[in-house]
Order: C-alpha cells, then sequence, then structure tokens
C-alpha cells in the first residue's frame, strides 16, 4: 500500500482519508484536514490506488475498541465482498458511474461504511447524483417511500410548548399542501413519557380520523419512546439519532444492546405493520461535538452512522445535514458537498435516504441555497424531505424545506407523492393529475 | 373531522395560513420571511456597542475577551469562545482578590444585540437577589465569549455559583433571546449535563423584568442542592 503521491507522503489510511475530503470547517476543526488544495488532490491519487480489501484487513477503527466495527464487520456479505475486494477505490467510482442499477444493488452487502465514504471522496457533485439514482432504496409502511418518481416528505409540526392544538394546526395545514406521506414527525420539547404519549395520541388519532396512509413518530430520546409505548402510546416507529462510533453513540445514550432492546419492542408493540419500523437521524460532526470523532474524518464518521442504520431496517434515514453547525459545515459550499455525499453514501450502503436541507442563523447559508441543495437531491432520487409552515421551525430555531418547496419540487420535477398518499390526496378533493387542487393549501378543507 | 383550526393557528408561532402563489409563497410572506432571517443573521455578526461597554463598566463590569480574535474564528472555532484570552483571568484576579460565593458573568454569545437590548432590565433585580445568597464577585463581561467561558473565571475566584447570562443562538422567531447557565463548582472537569439553563429572556418570552427573580430562585435551589446536575429537578 503506497502511502506518496505528487510529492507528499501521508503517514497513515486514516490521515489519507481526512484529507482526501472536500474542505469542511469540521474537518479543519479537528485539526485533520488537507493544508491546502494541492495536499487534498494527492490524498484523493493515493486513496483512488488502494484496493477496498485494506478497510477490512487494516479497519480505521479497530473491532477491539468499537462495537459499531465488530457489527460492520460480522455484517459483511462474504460473496459480495469477494467481488469488490480486489477493486481499486478509483474503479469503485467508475463501476458506480458505469454498471447497471441491477449489478451495483447485487454489490450493497459486501461494501462497509468505509468503503461508501472512501469513494465519496473522488466524486464529484454529479457523480454523486448519478450514482444516488442508481441506487433507490424503496420502503414500505403505510405509503411506500423511494420508489421511482416519488418524493415525499415528513411534515415537522413542532411547538414551543407542545402545544396541542398548535402541532395539530401545522399538522392539518401540511397534509392540505400534500406533505406528510414519509412520516407526521414532531419533536418534543418535553422528553418526558407522558409528553410523548400525549402528542402521539394527538397525532395517531388525527391519522387515524381522515383515514392518512402514513406514520407516525415522536423524537424523543428512544428509551422515552420504550417506556412510551410499555404504557400503550400508539407509536408506529421508533426514532433515535446515531453517531459513527461507539464514543458517540455513548454520548447520545445509546449503545447497540440498547437498539436491539428497542428493536424487539417496536416489532412486538408498535402499531405499524411492517417489517421497517425505525427511523434514525444523523449529520456531519455529531461526532467531533461530542469528542467521540477518534481522529476520523466526518465523512467516514457520517457513512459509519449508515452502518448502524441498515442492521436495523429503518423506513426513514435522515441527515440533518446543516443543523450541527458552521463549525462542521461552514457555508451553503460545504451544506450543498454533504447533503449530496450523505445521501449517496446512505443509498450505496442500502438505506431510504431523505435530507433535512437545512441551516442554521450563524452559517454562511440562506433559504436559496438550501432550495438549491433540494433540487438536486429531488433530481438524485432523495426519499424525502422536511415540510415546515415557511421553512421556518418555530421550536428548534432553524429554517429547512417548507409545504410549499414540496409542491414546487413536485411540479418542477415532475415528481409525485407516495403511491397511497397521492390516492388519499385525491380522494379529499387536493390533487388532481399530480398537482394540488385549488382546494390545496388550507387545512380547513379537511376538517 | 372537527377541530377549531383558528384556534389551533393563534396557538402557535409557526407561519400558517399564509396562503400560496402556485406552489409558491406569497409576496409578503417571502419578504416577512427574508425580513427575519436578515435580523437573525445581524444579529449573530452583531458586536457590543462602545457605549454599552461604557455603561457595562459604569455598572462594575471588568470587560474581557475570549481567545476567539474576532467574530469569524469565534463562529468557526467554537474551543476558543469557551476560553479566556492571554492575560484576561490575571484582570479577573486583579478585580476580585477575594473568594467569593457568586460570580456574575455576561457573554454576547451568539446575539451581542440580546444583552444589550435586555440586559440593563434585568440586572438590578438579579444583583438584588444574587446578593442575598452569598458575596459577589466583580461582575465581568466576556467578548466573543461561549457558555463554558464562565468556568475558569468562577473557578479562579473561588465560586460555588456560576451565573452566566449569555445571547442565545437567533432564531426567526427571535433575534434579541438572553439565556442564563448557572454552573454548581465550575471547573476544567464541568460539562453541559452540570448546568441548569433558564432561555427565551425577552419581552414576549421570559420577562426580563421578572427573569432576575426567577434565575436567583434557581441559584438558592441549586447552593441548597450542591449540585447543578441532572441529580437537580426544577
Amino acid at each position: 500500500m503506497s502511502l506518496a503521491a505528487h510529492g507528499y507522503t501521508f503517514g497513515s489510511l486514516r490521515e489519507v482519508m481526512a484529507k482526501a475530503n472536500e474542505e469542511k470547517s469540521g474537518d479543519e476543526l479537528a485539526g485533520i484536514a488537507a493544508a491546502d488544495a494541492k495536499e487534498r488532490v494527492a490524498a484523493k491519487s493515493v486513496l483512488a490506488e488502494m484496493r477496498l480489501r485494506v478497510f477490512v484487513e487494516e479497519p480505521l477503527l479497530p473491532p477491539e475498541s468499537d462495537e459499531l466495527s465488530r457489527a460492520f464487520l460480522a455484517g459483511l456479505d462474504e460473496p459480495a465482498y469477494r467481488t469488490v475486494a480486489g477493486w481499486t477505490v478509483g474503479e469503485l467510482r467508475e463501476h458506480l458511474l458505469a454498471d447497471s442499477s441491477e449489478s451495483l444493488t447485487r454489490l450493497r452487502p459486501g461494501l462497509l461504511p468505509e468503503m461508501a465514504a472512501a469513494v465519496a471522496k473522488l466524486m464529484s457533485n454529479l457523480d454523486l447524483m448519478l450514482a444516488a439514482k442508481k441506487l433507490p432504496v424503496t420502503v414500505r409502511g403505510r405509503s411506500t417511500l423511494g420508489a421511482k418518481g416519488r418524493l415525499a416528505t415528513r411534515v415537522q409540526p413542532n411547538h414551543p410548548r407542545d402545544g396541542i392544538d398548535g402541532v395539530l394546526a401545522s399538522t392539518l395545514e401540511g397534509l392540505s399542501y400534500g406533505c406528510g406521506d414519509a412520516v407526521l414527525g414532531i419533536n418534543p420539547v418535553d422528553d418526558r413519557i407522558e409528553g410523548v404519549h400525549r402528542l402521539a395520541d394527538a397525532l395517531q388519532s388525527t391519522r387515524e380520523r381522515l383515514d392518512v396512509p402514513t406514520q407516525v413518530s415522536v423524537l424523543a430520546h428512544v428509551t422515552t419512546q420504550m417506556r412510551a409505548l410499555e404504557t400503550g402510546a400508539p407509536l408506529d416507529l421508533f426514532f433515535q439519532s446515531v453517531g459513527g462510533t461507539q464514543a458517540a453513540n455513548r454520548a447520545f445514550g445509546i449503545d447497540l444492546s440498547l437498539l436491539d432492546e428497542a428493536d424487539a419492542a417496536i416489532r412486538e408493540r408498535g402499531r405499524l405493520d411492517s417489517p421497517t419500523r425505525w427511523y434514525f437521524e444523523t449529520g456531519q460532526g455529531s461526532e467531533l461535538s461530542s469528542a467521540a470523532h477518534a481522529g476520523l474524518d466526518q465523512v467516514t464518521l457520517e457513512a459509519r452512522c449508515y452502518g448502524v442504520a441498515r442492521c436495523y431496517r429503518p423506513l426513514l434515514v435522515n441527515t440533518v445535514v446543516g443543523f450541527i453547525g458552521p463549525e462542521y459545515l461552514y457555508d451553503a459550499r460545504q451544506v450543498i458537498r454533504a447533503g449530496l455525499e450523505d445521501h449517496f453514501m446512505g443509498k450505496l450502503l442500502g438505506v431510504p435516504m431523505g435530507v433535512d436541507v437545512c441551516y442554521t442563523n450563524h452559517m454562511a447559508a440562506d433559504q436559496n441555497d438550501i432550495e438549491n441543495l433540494a433540487v438536486l437531491l429531488a433530481a438524485a432520487g432523495c426519499n424525502y424531505f422536511m415540510a415546515v409552515p415557511m421553512g421556518d421551525d418555530c421550536m428548534l430555531s432553524y429554517q429547512t424545506s417548507s409545504f410549499h418547496d414540496a409542491g414546487a419540487l413536485r411540479e418542477l420535477l415532475d415528481l409525485r407523492p407516495a403511491a397511497e398518499f397521492e390516492d388519499w390526496l385525491e380522494s379529499r378533493g387536493l390533487m388532481e393529475q399530480g398537482r394540488l387542487t385549488a382546494r390545496a393549501g388550507d387545512a380547513r378543507a379537511l376538517l | 373531522m372537527s377541530f377549531d383550526f383558528d384556534r389551533g393557528r393563534r396557538s402557535t408561532p409557526a407561519r400558517l395560513d399564509v396562503g400560496r402563489a402556485g406552489s409558491r409563497p406569497r409576496t409578503t410572506t417571502w419578504l416577512a420571511f427574508q425580513r427575519d432571517h436578515a435580523a437573525a443573521r445581524d444579529a449573530v455578526w452583531s458586536e457590543w456597542s462602545p457605549a454599552f461597554i461604557d455603561r457595562l463598566r459604569a455598572l462594575g463590569f471588568v470587560v474581557v475577551s475570549s481567545a476567539a480574535p474576532n467574530r469569524l474564528a469565534y463562529i468557526r472555532q467554537p474551543p476558543l469562545g469557551r476560553q479566556l484570552g492571554p492575560d484576561q483571568l490575571d484582570i479577573v484576579r486583579q478585580h476580585s482578590p477575594r473568594r467569593v460565593a457568586i460570580q456574575l458573568v455576561l457573554s454576547d454569545g451568539l446575539s451581542a444585540q440580546a444583552a444589550e437590548a435586555h440586559f440593563e432590565r434585568l440586572y438590578p433585580t438579579l444583583r438584588r437577589h444574587l446578593q442575598r445568597l452569598g458575596t459577589l464577585g466583580v461582575p465581568v463581561a466576556v467578548r466573543n465569549g461561549r457558555v463554558a467561558v464562565a468556568d475558569p473565571i468562577a473557578a479562579a475566584v473561588g465560586a460555588r455559583l456560576a451565573v452566566h447570562l449569555i445571547g442565545e443562538r437567533p432564531g426567526l422567531g427571535a433575534a434579541d433571546s438572553l439565556g442564563c447557565y448557572l454552573t454548581f463548582e465550575p471547573g476544567p472537569a464541568t460539562t453541559d449535563a452540570d448546568r441548569k439553563c433558564v432561555s427565551n429572556i425577552r419581552p414576549q418570552g421570559l420577562n426580563p423584568d421578572e427573569a432576575g427573580a426567577t434565575i436567583a430562585g434557581i441559584g438558592q435551589r441549586i447552593l441548597e442542592h450542591g449540585s447543578s446536575g441532572t441529580d437537580l429537578e426544577l
């Protein structure tokens, strides 16, 4: 294994991986980024010649010290791995761009998260879009998500005090805009069992009364959801934020055995009749924010989050790409890049990726930038986006995609809601031929 | 289904019932959004005016700087905002030669405007209430400070309790909101789980006139309990 190119010599595979990344403020903050553009491309050149087997034979994060690495290696499919083991990372890039969708799909179980991260570092934005488009991940709850020609959304009806009337007003208006086919998913302010139970009751009873083919999720800590489920809360899915190292997950208050326990509980008592009963959120930089990055770069760590997600067959996975902060992704250029990388890596690893295209007010980004990212991702086959009134989350104080954006993206790119949900919208007179009707956009149409 | 949508709409700050132009927002709605985002952005990059710093000094504050040399470094490198710049701790020590019980710190945080707009309304009440709980150190104001910057300041003067008011990250709904973090016996091992927080201090949230008593009340609970961590339920 050569670690030199263009007059640069690198000390380790880990260093090559970090320096091959496109510019990210988080890698700079961690002190592992390339010093300049020439060193960056030298690292990419070294990486392009690496054989994929190196990631199995010399794990970046040793399985002895990290349970995620153990799970990833144990889950690797031998026959699929044998196909790719001798390929270089550069060759993998070319296969992803040239080969058929069917043959690429067969490679998935033979790929480690680190391989997905490595190849992403060699790909342009358009490469990332094109390859992701060839790797759709279709999953079924009450609605079918990720199918060709479909674009779904999560109605995110957050309220600064978990006020039920306000939550339902946002939910109903979202539905009237044709949003909510991925999930009705609320971030609670109050992470206690009673609060979670109350929100789940309100959203599930609304969903049932209107007979909406979608799912309900309350995004509290998984341990709170487990207790709420035990007391009868009508949850369809379990939600949890995940990180890319064992230590990052400890900072989130979870480990794999806890997720295993939760998995058994939601399969036994969850409301949704589907093999897919999880919702995971991720985001580049979260590991560094809890000082649990283990010296790895944030793209590699993000890919490892998808490695965790795929162990549990999720219905929904999304990166919250611009939420973690400007110290990890400083500006629109970095957020757009990260959004495309995350979506691609998730799809390559076989998880049903959506993206929260978003920004905080201390980043150098605005609504135009995330509209750009949403168009790129929708063109690349992204499963779903968030849908928030005017994109302004009045509880989490950040901006994301809106009810209006969902309609506009579908109109622009000729995409439709999830099939079951489109039928429901038609039955309610809110959609015809895939376009919103005059009645749409007013919650009173559902009352 | 029966539901009073108008009542629901009035009970949330969410931007509901705004109509549409085709699939897009109406012009006035879109401009209102941009106006609020502009206010939030400006708040992030705002700095305390010389006049405000003069008024802080007149109130007895020592004004120091974090290790972040400017706003850009402050935004991109949070660790710099968590420590004081060179010699700044000596300045604090010079002004507070004796051990104190409670150390008050004010930082610009992610909205310098927040302190400039509301701190002076809050301060007299807060000071009066805190004085009843123990000796107050000379108050310290930090430019380009983050939450943890109060820890070394309070530790340097031996304070049992740090009370840190800081501008919160602006949202579109509010660009001038103050937060207050209370930490028992802060030091190098302190983490965010060891703090109690009072947030959304502004006229439309927790009124600055009332916030002083609220903060001091929590401070009293912390001192009585001997902890500001997760074992203290408020």
